[in-house]
C-alpha cells in the first residue's frame, strides 16, 4: 500500500483484498482437511497395494510384482463377500418399495398421517448396535418371538435356526437391515410428493385418468429425481454395509477367526476388508480390496446415470 | 402448499362411496401393519428389560408379559451396579464419552463449513469456481472405502490408539454441509451484507453476526443430523478405541456389555433401552429438524 493513495480508495482496496483473503481462507480450510485426512491416506494406501509389508510398518515395504492383486483375485472368500454384498443390495430395493408405497399413502391426507410419519422414521435414527441387539432377541432360536409365531402357525417343524444355519442367518441380517432402512426414503418421498403441482392431477382428471393412471403417469414421473437419488444413495451405502453384519458376526460367529456367521453367510465386503486389515494385519490386501470396492461402486454409479439418461430420452 | 396438498389421489367425494371406503380401509391396513412392524421390536426389548432375572432364566419360549410382574431391577443394575467397575466403563460414563467426543467436533465442523458456505455464496475470491468444484468432488469418494487407507495413515501419525482420528477430521467441515448451507445462504439478500460493509464490518464479524443468526434453522438441522451420526457411530470407535474401555462411547459400550452379559438378557435389554432413550427424547422435541437435516444432507454413514 503506497502512502499517496487516498484514504477512501485504500479502504475500498483493503475491502476487496480482505474479501479475497477471507474467502480463500474460508474455502480452503475444508479442502485442507480433505487433503490431510482423505487424499494423504489414499496416497499411502495406493502405495501399499503394490508391496509386501510387516504389520503397519511402512519402512518394511517391498515391491512384490502385483502379488497382492493376484492373491485377491484368486481369493474365493473375497468374491463370496462380494456376492453377499450384492445380494444385500436387495434390501435397498425392498426399502425403496416400502418407502414409495408408504409415502404415497401418507400423501392422501388420512387422519393421523403426521403421527405415522413421525413413527416410521424412528428405526432410521436408532443405532445399529441397539437394533442388532433388539432383533437378536426376536430371532433367538428358543426364546424369540419370531420362532414362537412360526411354531404356533406350523408346529415344531416351523422352528427356524436363525443363528446356526447359513440361509436363515442371511435372511435374519436382511430383515434387520430392511427394517432400519425405509425411514429415510419415506422422508425423501414425502418432500417430493408435496412438490408435485396439483394442476397436473387436475389436467389428468380432465383427461379421464383414474387414480391408478394418475399415479403412474403423473406422480411417478415427477418424483423420478428423488427415486434416482435414493437408488444412488442406496447403492453407495449398500455396497459399504458393515455395522449390522459385523455386530451379528461378533455375537454369533467365531469373530476371532474372522468367521461371519454359519458358512460366512454374513460376510460382506467391508467386513472382510476389516478382518483382513485389522484382525489379520494384512493391510496391502485390505487396500487392494478397498480399491476394487471403490471401482465397483464407481461403475455402479455410472451405470445408474446411464439408466437415468435412457429413461429420460 | 395447502392448495397443492389437496390434489391427492384420493378425493374427498369418493371416500363416501363403498369403493372409497374399501380403499381407505386398505390404506389404513398398510399403515397399521407398518406401525406394528416398527413398534413390536421395541416392545419386545422393553418387555425383556422389565422382566425379573429369575423369570427370564426359568421361562421357556416367548411370552408377551412378564408373569411374575414388572420390575426395574435390571435398570438399577445397568445404571448403578459396581460390577461394571472392573471393565473401566459404565453406561453413564460412556454417555459422557459420546458427548465430549461428538459435540465439539460437530460444532467446530459446522462453524467451518458455514464459513466456507458463506464464502462460496456471497464473496468474490480467486479460484472460487475451481475450489467449489473440488469440494463437490470430495463427496464422490465413498466413506467406508477410506477406512483401511485412513487406518494405515493414522497409525503412521501415531494416532491409531487415540480419539484423535474420531475427533479431528470432522473439525474441518464437510462437503455435504457446505453444499446445503451455501444454498441456504444464497437465499439471504445481499443488501444486508452491503450495508454491513459500508459500516466497516469485517467478513468474519459479518458471518457471525448476520449469517449465522439468519440461518439458524439450517444450522440446527445440520447439527442434529451430524449429532445422530456421532451418537450412533460404531465403526470409528471400533477401529481406533478397541480395548481402551475407559474411552468407549455409548455404542461401543453397549456392544461390549452385550457380550459380557450374554447370559443375562434383562440387563442387556435395559442397557439397550437406556442407550436409545436420549436420542428418542431429542427426536420428539426436535422432530422437524431431524427430518429436515436428513432430507437435505443425504446418506447416513
Amino acid at each position: 500500500m503506497g502512502i499517496n493513495i487516498k484514504p477512501a480508495a485504500s479502504k475500498g482496496r483493503r475491502g476487496i483484498k480482505g474479501e479475497a483473503v477471507f474467502g480463500l481462507c474460508a474455502a480452503l480450510i475444508p479442502l485442507i482437511g480433505w487433503v490431510l485426512f482423505s487424499l494423504a491416506p489414499i496416497g499411502i494406501s495406493f502405495a501399499t497395494m503394490f508391496v509386501d509389508m510387516q504389520g503397519y510398518r511402512l519402512e518394511t515395504m517391498e515391491w512384490n510384482h502385483f502379488a497382492n492383486f493376484k492373491t485377491v483375485f484368486c481369493d474365493a472368500k473375497f468374491w463370496l463377500s462380494f456376492r453377499i454384498t450384492v445380494l444385500l443390495l436387495l434390501v435397498q430395493v425392498v426399502s425403496l418399495l416400502v418407502a414409495l408405497i408408504t409415502s404415497t399413502i401418507l400423501a392422501q391426507n388420512l387422519k393421523g398421517t403426521k403421527g405415522f410419519a413421525a413413527l416410521f422414521f424412528v428405526p432410521y435414527i436408532c443405532s445399529s448396535v441397539a437394533i442388532t441387539i433388539i432383533w437378536m432377541t426376536m430371532f433367538d432360536n428358543n426364546y424369540g418371538i419370531i420362532n414362537d409365531i412360526l411354531v404356533r402357525l406350523f408346529g415344531e417343524g416351523g422352528r427356524v435356526e436363525w443363528y446356526n444355519r447359513a440361509i436363515p442367518y442371511f435372511f435374519m441380517m436382511f430383515i434387520i437391515m430392511a427394517w432400519q432402512a425405509p425411514g429415510y426414503g419415506i422422508v425423501m418421498y414425502k418432500a417430493a410428493f408435496t412438490a408435485v403441482p396439483g394442476e397436473l392431477y387436475e389436467a389428468a382428471r380432465v383427461d379421464g385418468a383414474n387414480k391408478w393412471e394418475q399415479f403412474w403417469h403423473v406422480t411417478l414421473p415427477t418424483i423420478r429425481p428423488t427415486t434416482f437419488f435414493l437408488v444412488m444413495a442406496g447403492i453407495i451405502s449398500g455396497m459399504q454395509v458393515f455395522d449390522i453384519p459385523m455386530l451379528l458376526s461378533q455375537a454369533l460367529g467365531n469373530s476371532w477367526t474372522g468367521a461371519a456367521g454359519p458358512d460366512d453367510a454374513g460376510l460382506t465386503t467391508m467386513l472382510y476388508i476389516y478382518n483382513k486389515g485389522i484382525m489379520f494385519n494384512n493391510m496391502p490386501e485390505a487396500a487392494v480390496m478397498s480399491f476394487l470396492l471403490f471401482l465397483i461402486i464407481a461403475a455402479l454409479t455410472v451405470l445408474n446415470f446411464q439408466v437415468k439418461k435412457r429413461a429420460e430420452l | 402448499m395447502r392448495g397443492r396438498k389437496k390434489a391427492n389421489l384420493l378425493q374427498t367425494k369418493e371416500t363416501l362411496t363403498a369403493g372409497g371406503l374399501l380403499v381407505k380401509l386398505l390404506l389404513y391396513t398398510w399403515l397399521v401393519i407398518m406401525t406394528l412392524c416398527v413398534l413390536i421390536p421395541f416392545y419386545v426389548i422393553f418387555k425383556m428389560s422389565i422382566t425379573g432375572r429369575v423369570e427370564s432364566l426359568q421361562t421357556m419360549g416367548f411370552i408377551w408379559f412378564p408373569k411374575m410382574g414388572a420390575t426395574l431391577e435390571a435398570y438399577k443394575t445397568a445404571l448403578f451396579d459396581s460390577t461394571f467397575d472392573i471393565y473401566g466403563i459404565s453406561i453413564l460414563k460412556s454417555f459422557f464419552n459420546t458427548l465430549w467426543q461428538t459435540i465439539p467436533t460437530v460444532l467446530i465442523g459446522l462453524f467451518v463449513s458455514g464459513m466456507a458456505a458463506f464464502a462460496y455464496a456471497k464473496l468474490c475470491f480467486p479460484g472460487k469456481g475451481i475450489l467449489f468444484g473440488l469440494t463437490l468432488m470430495t463427496m464422490m469418494i465413498p466413506g467406508a472405502v477410506l477406512t483401511m487407507p485412513s487406518y494405515i495413515y493414522y497409525d503412521m501419525l501415531g494416532w491409531s490408539h487415540s480419539v484423535l482420528p474420531i475427533v479431528i477430521p470432522g473439525m474441518f467441515g464437510g462437503a455435504m454441509t457446505i453444499f446445503f448451507l451455501r444454498q441456504f445462504f444464497e437465499g439471504i439478500p445481499s443488501d444486508l451484507l452491503d450495508a454491513a460493509k459500508i459500516d466497516g464490518m469485517g467478513f468474519f464479524t459479518m458471518y457471525i453476526k448476520i449469517m449465522i443468526p439468519l440461518a439458524g434453522p439450517a444450522f440446527i438441522a445440520q447439527f442434529v443430523f451430524a449429532f445422530i451420526g456421532g451418537y450412533n457411530s460404531y465403526m470409528g470407535p471400533l477401529l481406533y478405541l478397541n480395548g481402551q474401555t475407559q474411552l468407549y462411547p455409548l455404542q461401543m459400550t453397549l456392544s461390549l456389555f452385550r457380550g459380557i452379559f450374554a447370559s443375562d438378557n434383562t440387563i442387556v435389554a435395559a442397557l439397550t433401552i437406556i442407550a436409545l432413550v436420549p436420542l428418542l427424547i431429542v427426536y420428539i422435541f426436535l422432530q422437524k429438524y431431524f427430518v429436515e437435516g436428513v432430507a437435505t444432507t443425504g446418506v447416513k454413514g
